[in-house]
């Protein structure tokens, strides 16, 4: 501490280090220069070497105690007006007499109080010039407590004594109303909290009673959904009994609560050829909580108490309770839902092995056109099996339907289907027919469909051919009727030419007296006509008149009335018979060498006998051959011409094929080739009859079909499908 | 060839039974004509012929009809239906000979006549023309 420009220098003598370096701290931070001495002997050395200004020291050291020390401080001429602070615990009136005895300037109290501390050293550093000026020395003896004090202090001293005393003796009280203020304070705190303290445990007795009822109410919540829980509940605990049996397990399960409490799962519910790998599931579960089953809902077979078993639903949970591992299983009994499944299942193979079965493709796609369902029909037609169609795009799948599947789906935007009838597909040559309707999905909100393709070739043809045959029966109907009107013309123009012929050139008794009546030379006559060719006029009377007939004569065939009886024959044997027919043939010979015609024959082994009416069926043949050799007759002569003929049976039909090599047909000729009149020949070569009554000979009269099979350059191939049994025929009718 | 025998014909056409008439005349037979069924029946009570030729779709009597009631008369007269091809497949029930319509040949016409009568003489039986 700077007072009055100088620094204070303070010596503190303490026999205990860290007080001493304590009080060194706190005297250096108000700028006094501090030095230690650890008891009197060494304090009077170091004073040897500098007095200080002032000296604070302990009483109670080694060596030489406090009062010692300042006694020959203050008996030294040299140091006697350096002021001498002792620390004293001023527990006894005497340590003042003593103090005062050796001289001692002031008193501070143990322990150290800074604050005062540096008050006392204030005070005595502004009342040094006090202490020079009254140096007067007095003595007093005093008596206290039967031991004699000799003070000879100065009146300075004894007053700051006596005040420094006083001092402390205000402080003790201060400190004392301090402490029984706090102790007040404390009091009253201690009160508030016991109150405090109180009321805390009476809410905590009230909490804890709602606790306890709603634990309660809880426990009551617990047990009546465990009772009305649809599921059987089941706890378990280690070593593996049970302790928890709701009334539903005792329902499932036909045993009571009492019969199953304490007993092992296994033991109760477990078929005995699961008890082995349960048993160690349980036991895994006791142990640490965890298995196989721990968590989630498996499916299982559980027992009765009759022995009768059952596919369960178990949902199991692991909990740990004190430290152990339970066990809560909750167990349905799903035998109704498995055989609902079961019973889905089946609708739904059922109604798979439906779609598999229809003859039709039926493909199901979504919005986007991924295909969804792909029966076993397209599976077929597209040679693609379902598992690799599922997934793809319909139009990669089925490019050639695409464009149409496309329109469809645009028309079906409105509706709930459309379709699509005949649609042409041509395939190597080959060409089919196909229907296509779109459904859209009702069910789905996805905007799926499903697309049905069905090939109507077969159908188609037939229909044709059905157009055909109705065709051909009006057109004999027709036919006959005319042919009915033509005969007498025809017989009469025939007849007239036939007794011209006869009264002009036979010598009918009649002739040569109607000419003898009439002066009328004959010969003569006769001479005349022949040069005026008139005997060829009326022969071509009479041939054309013939054509003629033969025609209507095969008109009239249409509408035979009265089928002929038909008789059961080898159709080996009428093929045999037309080609030879056809071999005599003087209308083809004319033409055409049919010997030069190769014919083949591939015939299926044990070919049936077919009933049929032989005439009208080798009349059918030998039209057949002779348009075939009349068609060959244009070939060249590297293409030799040659007839097969096949024979074979196809279901309830014998086939007999006629394929010639000839230059064949296109289209619009082979849709004409049946029509009556329809011919590709010169006039007057042929009637273009022969293949309309094969026609009808084949499909009217025998119940049978006759189809063509021909492209330009490719020859031409006629099929004639005979039933086999009179039954088949009227089946077909 | 013929000795005369009687024929009637029957037939609505009138040109069909003058050529007809004509070349059987000139074949030596003796000819009645009708131009219907009734006419011929009218004519064969009449005329009692050797034979009869008729025709079958008439418009009074149809040919059956004139073909029942001859046999009914006289079951011994062969009888001879003419028609078109028409009509070849239908049992011909108790006529002699079918002849198809229009007779392109008469001299097979003459023939088939002479057979059936042939046979009517000789007894019973009957002659087709196939």
């Amino acid at each position: 501490m700077m007072v009055g420009g100088e620094l204070r220098e303070i010596l503190i003598v303490e026999d205990s280090a860290t007080q001493a370096e304590q009080v060194r701290y706190s005297l250096e931070k108000h700028g006094f220069a501090v030095r230690t001495a650890a008891n009197g002997v060494e304090a009077l050395s170091l004073m040897q070497q500098k007095p200080p200004d002032i000296i604070v020291s302990d009483v109670v050291m080694p060596e030489m105690d406090g009062y010692e020390f300042c006694r020959r401080v203050k008996e030294d001429e040299t140091y006697k007006q350096i002021p001498v602070i002792l620390l004293t615990s001023l527990s006894d009136p005497r340590d003042v007499l003593r103090g005062l005895e050796c001289g001692a300037d002031n008193f501070i109290v143990k322990p150290y109080d800074e604050r005062y501390l540096l008050s006392r050293l204030q005070y005595l550093i502004a009342n040094a010039h006090l202490r020079q000026v009254d140096t007067a020395q007095l003595g007093i003896e005093i008596v206290l407590a039967g031991e004699k004090h000799f003070i000879k202090s100065d009146r300075i001293s004894i007053l700051n004594l006596l005040l420094s005393s006083y001092e402390i003796a205000i402080m003790r009280n201060s400190e004392l109303v301090r402490v029984r203020d706090e102790m007040l304070l404390l009091n009253e705190s201690l009160e508030e909290k016991v109150a405090e303290r109180t009321f805390a445990i009476r809410e905590e007795l009230k909490k804890r009673k709602e606790v306890e009822e709603a634990l309660k109410e809880s426990e009551e919540r617990h047990r009546v959904i465990m009772e009305t829980a649809n599921d059987a509940i089941i706890c378990i605990a280690p070593p593996g009994t049970v302790y928890l049996w709701n009334k539903k397990a005792e329902e499932i399960f036909c045993y009571t609560s009492g019969e199953a409490l304490g007993k092992s799962v296994p033991d109760l519910i477990i078929p005995d050829r699961y008890h082995a790998g349960e048993q160690e599931a349980i036991a895994l579960l006791l142990r640490d909580g965890s298995g196989p089953r721990v968590g989630k809902s498996t499916e299982l077979t559980l027992r009765q108490k009759s022995g009768e078993e059952f596919p369960a639903e178990l949902s199991l949970a692991a909990l740990q309770i004190r430290g152990e591992w339970h066990a809560i299983g909750i167990v349905r009994d799903i035998t109704a839902r498995k055989k609902a499944e079961q019973e889905l299942q089946k609708v739904k193979n059922y109604l798979s092995d439906i779609i598999d079965s229809m003859p039709s493709v039926l493909i199901g796609f979504c919005a986007n056109e991924v295909v969804t369902q792909w029966n076993r029909e397209a599976a077929r037609i597209t040679g693609i099996p379902a598992s690799e169609a599922i997934g793809r795009q319909v139009g990669a799948l089925i490019p050639e339907f695409y464009s149409w599947i496309e329109t469809l789906r645009s028309q079906a935007r409105t509706r709930r289907s459309a379709a699509l009838e005949k649609l042409l597909l041509t395939r190597g040559g080959e060409r089919s027919f196909y229907d296509l309707i779109l459904y859209r999905l009702s069910s789905d909100s996805e905007q799926g469909a499903v697309v049905r393709i069905e090939d109507v070739t077969e159908r188609t043809h037939i229909q044709e051919m059905m157009v055909q045959t109705e065709k051909m029966m009006s057109i004999g109907g027709l036919a006959a009727g005319m042919a009915h009107e033509i005969n007498n013309p025809l017989g009469i123009i025939s007849q007239a030419a036939q007794n011209i012929e006869r009264r002009l050139f036979a010598d009918l008794p009649a002739n040569l007296q109607a000419a003898s009546d009439l002066g009328v030379d004959l010969a003569a006559l006769r001479r005349y006509l022949e040069q005026r060719q008139v005997p060829q006029f009326v022969d071509s009377i009479r041939q054309a008149a013939s054509r003629a007939a033969k025609i209507v004569t095969n008109m009239l065939q249409f509408s035979r009335q009265a089928p002929m009886a038909k008789q059961p024959a080898p159709l080996e044997r009428l093929i045999e018979q037309a080609v030879e027919f056809a071999a005599n043939d003087y209308d083809l010979k004319k033409k055409y060498d049919f010997r030069a015609v190769e014919i083949v024959k591939e015939y299926q082994p044990d070919m049936p006998e077919v009933p049929v009416v032989a005439v009208e069926i080798e009349q059918v043949i030998l039209n057949l051959v002779r348009n075939a050799a009349q068609a060959m007759s244009a070939n060249t002569p590297e293409r030799r011409p040659r007839i097969t003929f096949r024979l074979r049976t196809e279901g309830k039909y014998a086939v007999l094929e006629v394929e010639d090599c000839g230059p064949g047909m296109d289209e619009k000729v082979m849709r004409r080739v049946f029509e009556p009149f329809f011919t590709t020949k010169e006039p007057g070569v042929g009637t273009g009859l022969g293949l309309s009554v094969s026609y009808m000979i084949v499909t009217a009269n025998h119940k049978g079909l006759l189809e063509v099979a021909s492209a330009p350059g490719t020859g031409a191939c006629f099929t004639i499908r005979l039933p086999l049994t009179e039954e088949a025929q009227d089946v077909r009718k | 060839m013929s000795g005369n025998k009687k024929v009637l014909l029957i037939d609505d056409d009138d040109l069909v039974r003058l050529t007809l008439h004509a070349y059987l005349e000139d074949s030596g037979y003796e000819v009645r004509d009708a131009a219907g069924g009734r006419e011929g029946l009218d004519c064969f009570a009449r005329e009692a012929p050797d034979i009869v030729l008729t025709d079958l779709r008439m418009p009074d009597l149809d040919g059956f009809q004139v073909l029942a009631a001859i046999k009914k008369i006289s079951p011994a007269t062969p009888v001879i239906i003419v028609s078109g091809a028409g009509d070849a497949g239908i049992s011909h029930g108790e006529a002699s000979a079918f002849l198809l319509k229009p007779v392109i040949n008469m001299k097979e016409m003459v023939s088939l006549i002479e057979r059936v009568l042939d046979e009517a003489r000789r007894g019973e039986g009957r002659v087709t023309d196939e």
